[in-house]
């Protein structure tokens, strides 16, 4: 028996070593520049600015080693703009040379039921909503906004591209990277061009639209036909950091909004929550540094007050609750 | 293990054979139990998803949830306020209504049977009896709620939790909550109706002359092709001819198929008689008018399907025609 766990023991040790953590860092990108909610970007020579970007990233496979493939099976990927950092896994690679993947979720998991995952999965139930209850399935790529529809340079009328269906899966051919490492962790760094996403789209027609369409399938296809994924990074370490922290509060829900959250440092966050009249009512700490954070707890009507800190810096916004 | 393989176990075979037939028999005179479901007589066995196996405890708190308000918003409203199940889990209306008396896109549909159905929603575009509980919690004029939120809620009250506990070992999650609505609406089988007496309990005096002569003209004019099987529906979805023109565009909603356009699922019609009004839009009152329809034939448009083509019957036919379908009505049902 003990010569049994050694050997499993060392075994173990075997398998573990030489292990490195992979993540993915996307780069959202506007026209060129970082990614920033409610910041102008132009598309089709109109002005239009993002409130709410999200994606999945299934069938992801890293080629490594000189040529090898490993496929990450059951890794899916819920990106959003304003998040960077995507974890992986921990697999025996040492050089990573590309990276291929699917926009939106593969046929078997977009049958499946949201409610099978656990809460922090990308496919468990998401705040906003990322599957449409109705017919089921994933919506593949959600982008939100406001669009400039009468010329005068500031977006004004919203626009909601929300697309769902098998035939959206669109294939991203391999990204050949240039990774860098640190420590055990090898970072594969991509650029995801936001803007590219609504090429050749008529957003002020398209107004709202959530389903199969054309457009929404226009959509998915700008990512490989607009080449919306490309290798790189966009570095963000300029010399105020403190600039590049912010909150976004999105009331796509009727209830209460959700707050899409970055910190430049990767410090880890407290998040606290506060009635108007200075009663603290919720508390969270050793948050990720970039997130999304939905408040689990029933409000009444009223007005409230958001603090996020990482120790360092700290952000306050007010936000209000509509029974 | 001896092999049945050589003259001398031929008494043997036979033997099995005939113990396995009196079994046949002893289990086939009885209501078969399948899943902790009572499976009427004629009905065949449905399919439960292996991740959802069907247990008591889940039932119970599936029961439960079903009657409970916080799952909406402003916890006003159930499930059981549009699936009632005095009407044969529906409401009456023309529409449902939501919370703040919010207008629903549709008429409510049954449950009736529920199990058997392999899509579901109006239009056939929902794939799972698990899935479709999400759709009403999320929807804005129905419950204008979020599953993660309708799980907090629960975590709060101390029946639920444990009840949760006993039926997934879990507390309250979006899970438990879709699992154990899905097995409760599993259990709502019908199959004791007078029709289901005479046809599958062989009791030769449960229908009268007349609904017998309406069960002959059901079958002449070939309703049957779409109300078909011990379900009364062949679970199509299918343009039964209701307009010309649609303002709900049915299964094309999803599908953005044109020939999908005012599409919609063939109800089952056990216990039609108390779920008026009728149509995915509840546009028509009684049956009497429903015949109607079919006896024009529906408006002509590109999509209508073509055994929908017009029936000959007399008023006396479709009075007999009513009294059949009434005959689908299970009391024992409703009383639930």
């Amino acid at each position: 028996m003990k010569k049994i766990i050694i050997a499993l023991t060392l075994l173990f040790s075997f398998n573990l070593h030489g292990q490195k953590e992979i993540v993915l860092r996307i780069s959202h990108a506007l026209n060129g520049n970082a990614f920033a909610y409610n910041q102008n970007f132009t598309i089709n020579g109109v002005t239009n600015y993002f409130t709410r970007l999200q994606y999945y990233l299934s069938g992801i496979s890293v080629h490594h080693d000189g040529g090898q493939i490993t496929p990450l099976n059951n890794v899916y990927v819920l990106a959003s703009g304003h998040i960077k950092s995507y974890y992986l896994g921990n697999y025996a690679f040492n050089q990573v040379e590309s990276i291929s993947f699917d926009l939106g979720v593969d046929q078997a998991a977009n049958a499946g039921n949201t409610v099978n995952y656990p809460s922090h999965h990308p496919l468990g139930p998401q705040s906003p909503p990322m599957d449409w209850g109705w017919p089921s399935g994933y919506f593949f790529v959600v982008s939100n906004g406001f669009t400039d529809s009468n010329n005068d340079g500031n977006p004004n009328a919203s626009f909601s591209l929300q697309a769902l269906g098998n035939q959206m899966l669109t294939s991203i051919d391999p990204i050949i990277v240039t990774p860098s490492t640190s420590n055990d962790t090898i970072f594969i760094d991509l650029v995801a061009n936001a803007d590219k996403f609504l090429h050749g789209l008529d957003l002020d027609a398209i107004g709202v639209d959530h389903s199969s369409s054309p457009s929404n399938l226009a959509m998915c296809n700008n990512a490989i036909n607009m080449n919306v994924f490309e290798a790189g990074f966009i570095n963000t370490s300029i010399e105020n950091e403190a600039s590049m922290n912010f909150v976004h509060v999105d009331y796509t829900l009727p209830f209460a909004p959700t707050f899409n959250y970055h910190f430049n440092s990767t410090n880890q966050i407290n998040l606290d929550i506060y009635g108007i009249d200075g009663k603290h009512i919720i508390h969270q700490s050793n948050l990720p540094h970039e997130g999304s954070y939905f408040p689990l707890k029933e409000f009444s009507s009223g007005i409230y007050i958001l603090s996020l800190s990482n120790g360092k810096d700290k952000i306050t916004k007010k936000y209000t609750v509509t029974q | 293990m001896e092999k049945i393989k050589s003259p001398k176990n031929i008494p043997l075979l036979s033997k099995t054979l005939l113990i396995s037939l009196a079994l046949f028999i002893a289990l086939t005179s009885l209501n078969l139990k399948v899943n902790l479901i009572e499976i009427p007589f004629g009905f065949p066995e449905f399919i439960v998803p292996k991740d959802n196996p069907l247990t008591e405890a889940k039932i119970e708190l599936g029961k439960k949830l079903f009657f409970e308000k916080l799952l909406s918003r402003d916890s006003s409203i159930s499930c059981a306020s549009c699936h009632n199940p005095k009407y044969a889990f529906t409401d009456g209306l023309v529409k449902a209504k939501g919370i703040k008396d919010r207008e629903v896109t549709r008429n409510t549909p049954t449950l009736t049977n529920i199990a058997y159905n392999t899509s579901f929603l109006r239009d056939g575009v929902n794939p799972s009896l698990e899935a479709q509980v999400i759709v009403p919690i999320h929807e804005k004029n129905e419950f204008d709620f979020h599953i993660l939120l309708a799980a907090e809620r629960l975590k709060k009250k101390k029946e639920y939790v444990d009840l949760s506990l006993a039926a997934f070992g879990e507390v309250p999650n979006p899970k438990v909550i879709s699992n154990a609505i899905a097995s409760y609406e599993r259990t709502l089988i019908s199959g004791n109706s007078r029709y289901d007496q005479f046809t599958f309990q062989k009791d030769s005096t449960a229908l009268s002359n007349n609904e017998l002569r309406g069960m002959h003209l059901f079958n002449k004019h070939n309703c049957v092709s779409c109300h078909s099987g011990f379900n009364f529906s062949n679970g199509e979805v299918v343009n039964n001819g209701l307009y010309k023109d649609y303002t709900d565009i049915g299964k094309m909603r999803v599908t953005l198929d044109p020939k999908d356009k005012g599409s919609f699922k063939v109800p089952t019609l056990r216990n039609v008689a108390i779920t008026a009004p009728y149509m995915h839009d509840g546009s028509i009152k009684s049956l009497e008018a429903v015949i109607d329809h079919y006896i024009r034939g529906g408006y002509d448009n590109p999509n209508k399907d073509k055994r929908i083509n017009g029936i000959k019957l007399s008023e006396n036919d479709k009075q007999d025609l009513v009294a059949f379908l009434k005959c689908l009505t299970d009391s024992s049902f409703i009383v639930r």
